[in-house]
């Protein structure tokens, strides 16, 4: 059989292609190319509905959020992105303290979004909003035992408390804004409390902390809203054990997106955030994942829990994103793994 | 010329303990509070756990398939490899859908058992454990099987006529004698298990290859990366020359005097049953459970059109990038091979260990190391295909050396000699004599690598340039998002392709003279 193939030209011709196809770079003229934190499966629908509109084709490159920032950093002047979308406030922020983001006028922006959930040039914007709270077993905890985060620091809750690894940017967020309101030396007591009390039940995701709390390995847990939602909508059997409960002027954070000081379709790129931040995009962006929409007049999920019933902490995202590396040097010294 | 390669596989390895030697006191500790307090006894746990599971499955089935005759066991010699072609990581996620909430497991469990007992966790330590050790057992049922057959009857003859009762014959002569084989095999399932990232990443269970990608990727601290890279290197370091050691005692223990195979025993019914019952359970689980899944699933995006032009581009992208890997170390590896199995001197020698060490690192230690020597001399080739073949290269050129090696070795030098006294050049003789007579290993070796770079999961996800995504990245991203379906069409091309190696492997077992997977 391989008499019949001319072996050496083959392998010529193959390695020529090989030699091509490795040193040259990829071209991407006509197209935006999105950095995204956020899944594939919650973010593609966004951008196809944005090409269907605009006829301007997206590449989307899907990885972690901070591992794309540190792409970013490595790539410098070189990075074929043009934005950037993450699931953290406090990652955006240490983008734009790197330099890396361009602000933008944008009256849509300005209009549709609040002021304390974006950047103050328009550097990086939110896009939908998701808050930190208490999932809790009812069968187990009454919602009274858990008015505030600072109530799991009691003794009582060892080895009942789920929290999330605090190598992850929910928890670094979360502790940025506590260090914002109350200092590092009240979050440090917070933190080592907290992690005494998990042991170790340290998870990994918060949809396995969430799943953790319905099926009784721990009985509270701090996870970001709409995990509960997410789990409840798979197994509706569960409300019997999971339901979670918003502390007062509760840490919140946003997914959100800016576009790169080195795009070369700057106003392709504004575009996308503007679209993303429309009517259209909000209810787009926020009700596949049951999150709230940063634009306060657009309804979110008729399922969930309604805006006036819980309160958010008057801080800015840019104070916490401020805090964020005090925030991550703080979890090292405590040893929250 | 074989220096070249030496160096293109030998620098990042270098980098990476060099940066690890070099680092200071302070990052040690700090890494020992956070990450190796908690992973080393994992790892240790695990490679335990591992090593006991793998040899009780691989020896049982090994015995029973060299030892006894029964109905079946022509299909089953050969179907208890399979599970060789599945990664970890298809399987851990194979068994994660399986058993997820409101899944088919689950309503088994609560079927048999109700709320008492709370069904297994496959997220767990044990989850793990029985998931490496499925994928990994075919390495100890390989190695011991080999060591079995060679056995020779008349130590057990002699001890029978001694009246030495039947578990104490098979303890002392037929297991002991096995030794080598069934060491060699553990030492190549738990060296397969140090390396695993797919399977640990997606059961959440900390462990090295797992903390070194976090610490690149979500801390960008390559340095504390490349610490932790080369503890690990050093862990594999000792399996890998325990194997060796192992290895080159595999036959001193046998006499030269008249040697006689067993011959199996005929099972009655019952027994054959019992054997064949046995047999299909650990295949089931490993093998034909998980792969009837994905076939359902795949079927189901097959028809709701799932398989779409995406799909073909992903499928071509992995195709693409395994050819030029393949090839690229298929072509380096023939100096160095030729080097070691004509001119075995320092050089050539060390030259052939060093790149052995390639194929027992992680992938994202050799992503590390890449990254950190690419950054610093080549950066112009970040963002392309370039930096990811090299890993392709660095982590799969020893079996590509390992196969021509030895088919070299078969080869009689006078072939060679003739061609020179005729006045033929170095090169000449080479490519006209040497080369048409290794064909054979040269595209065995090519279709062992390829298949290897379809599977490779961690360096893939580091260094892949940007939208370039290969099947083992769908499975990972699908999977990272709870898409069951999704991911089995990328998952099960993958096992596929991995069949191919293992025909190859059983026709070239049939007719003798296996050593073992390529190692040092």
């Amino acid at each position: 059989m391989f008499k019949m193939l001319n072996i050496k030209k083959m392998f010529i011709a193959f390695m020529l292609a090989a030699v091509f196809f490795t040193i040259v770079g990829q071209a991407f003229a006509q197209e935006l190319v999105v950095y995204s934190g956020r899944g594939e499966r919650l973010i593609k629908p966004v951008l196809d509905e944005f090409t269907k509109k605009t006829g301007i084709k997206m590449t989307l490159h899907s990885a972690g959020t901070v591992e794309l920032l540190n792409k970013l950093i490595a790539e410098g002047e070189r990075t074929p992105a043009d934005v950037y979308l993450t699931v953290d406030a406090g990652t955006l922020e240490r983008a734009r303290i790197a330099g890396l983001l361009q602000p933008v006028k944008s009256d849509v922006i300005t209009k549709n979004t609040p002021a304390e959930m974006r950047a103050a040039e328009n550097s990086w914007v939110g896009l939908s909003l998701r808050m930190r709270v208490i999932a809790y077993n009812p069968q187990k905890v009454k919602p009274d035992e858990i008015k505030t985060f600072e109530s799991l620091m009691d003794p009582k809750w060892k080895g009942r408390l789920g929290i999330r690894t605090g190598s992850n940017v929910y928890p670094q967020s979360h502790t940025a804004m506590m260090i914002a309101e109350k200092g590092e030396a009240e979050t440090e007591k917070f933190l080592r409390a907290i992690v005494a009390n998990a042991g170790d039940k340290i998870y990994p995701s918060d949809s396995r902390a969430v799943e953790a709390v319905a099926k009784g390995e721990v009985d509270v847990a701090i996870v970001n809203h709409y995990y509960v939602y997410g789990h409840l909508r798979k197994t509706p059997d569960d409300s019997k054990t999971l339901a979670f409960v918003v502390p007062p002027k509760t840490a919140y954070n946003v997914s959100g997106g800016g576009i790169l000081k080195t795009s070369k379709n700057k106003e392709a790129a504004q575009r996308l955030i503007e679209f993303m931040v429309s009517d259209e995009g909000q209810a787009m962006f926020a009700e596949e994942n049951r999150e709230y929409p940063v634009n306060p007049k657009i309804p979110a999920h008729e399922s969930m829990m309604k805006r006036d019933k819980f309160t958010l902490t008057p801080l800015s995202l840019s104070t916490m994103g401020r805090h964020m590396m005090p925030a991550i040097d703080l979890i090292d010294k405590v040893g929250y793994r | 010329m074989s220096i070249g390669v030496a160096a293109v596989v030998g620098t990042p390895i270098l980098f990476t303990l060099y940066s690890a030697v070099s680092a200071d006191f302070e990052l040690w500790t700090r890494l020992y509070d956070t990450r190796l307090k908690v992973i080393l006894p994992n790892a240790i746990k695990l490679l335990a756990a591992v090593g006991m599971m793998t040899a009780l499955i691989g020896v049982t089935m090994a015995w029973i398939v060299t030892r006894y005759e029964f109905p079946g066991k022509k299909i089953w010699k050969w179907a208890l490899i399979l599970p060789l072609a599945v990664p970890g990581y298809v399987l851990a996620y194979a068994y994660a859908s399986i058993m997820a909430p409101g899944g088919v497991f689950q309503s088994f469990w609560t079927g048999l058992f109700g709320d008492v007992v709370r069904s297994p966790n496959l997220y767990s330590f044990w989850g793990v454990s029985m998931i490496l050790s499925l994928v990994n057992y075919p390495y100890v049922y390989l190695l011991t099987r080999a060591s079995l057959l060679s056995q020779n009857v008349a130590y057990d003859e002699a001890a029978r006529t001694l009246g030495v009762s039947g578990w104490k014959r098979l303890r002392s002569i037929n297991i002991r004698l096995a030794y080598p084989g069934i060491v060699a095999g553990i030492a190549l399932a738990l060296m397969e298990v140090m390396a695993d990232f797919g399977t640990v990443s997606a059961l959440r269970y900390p462990t090295f290859t797992e903390a070194i990608y976090r610490q690149m990727t979500a801390r960008f601290d390559p340095y504390g990366a490349s610490a932790l890279g080369s503890v690990l290197v050093l862990m594999t370091f000792l399996l890998l020359n325990l194997e060796r050691y192992f290895k080159s005692r595999s036959r001193f223990e046998q006499t030269k005097g008249r040697f006689r195979t067993y011959v199996p025993q005929k099972l009655g019914l019952r027994e054959g049953m019992l054997c064949n019952f046995l047999i299909l359970f650990i295949l089931g689980l490993a093998f034909f459970a998980p792969i009837s899944m994905l076939l359902k699933w795949s079927a189901e995006v097959a028809l709701s059109g799932g398989l779409d032009s995406r799909f073909m581009r992903f499928t071509y992208n992995t195709l693409l990038v395994s050819a030029i890997g393949a090839t690229v170390a298929v072509a380096l590896a023939v100096p160095a091979a030729y080097l070691h199995a004509r001119k075995p001197d320092i050089l050539s020698r060390s030259v052939f260990y060093l790149s052995t060490l390639g194929y027992s690192l992680p992938g994202p230690v050799i992503a590390v190391g890449l990254l950190l020597t690419a950054g610093l001399l080549f950066p112009w080739l970040y963002g392309g295909l370039a930096m990811l073949v090299t890993a392709y290269i660095v982590r799969f050129i020893p079996v590509a050396i390992h196969s021509q090696d030895s088919a070299i070795s078969a080869v009689s030098k006078s072939l060679e000699d003739a061609a020179r006294t005729l006045g033929a050049g170095p090169w000449r003789t080479i490519r006209r004599i040497l080369l048409p007579l290794i064909k054979p290993g040269l595209l065995t070796g090519w279709v062992i690598i390829f298949v290897d770079c379809m599977k490779e999961l961690p360096a893939t996800l580091m260094l892949r340039p940007v939208a370039f995504d290969t099947l083992s990245v769908r499975v990972w991203m699908e999977t990272s998002e709870a898409l069951w379906e999704m991911a089995a069409p990328p998952a099960l091309l993958i096992v596929l392709a991995g069949l191919v190696p293992i025909a190859i492997l059983i026709r070239r077992i049939d007719r003798g003279g296996w050593h073992g997977i390529p190692s040092a």
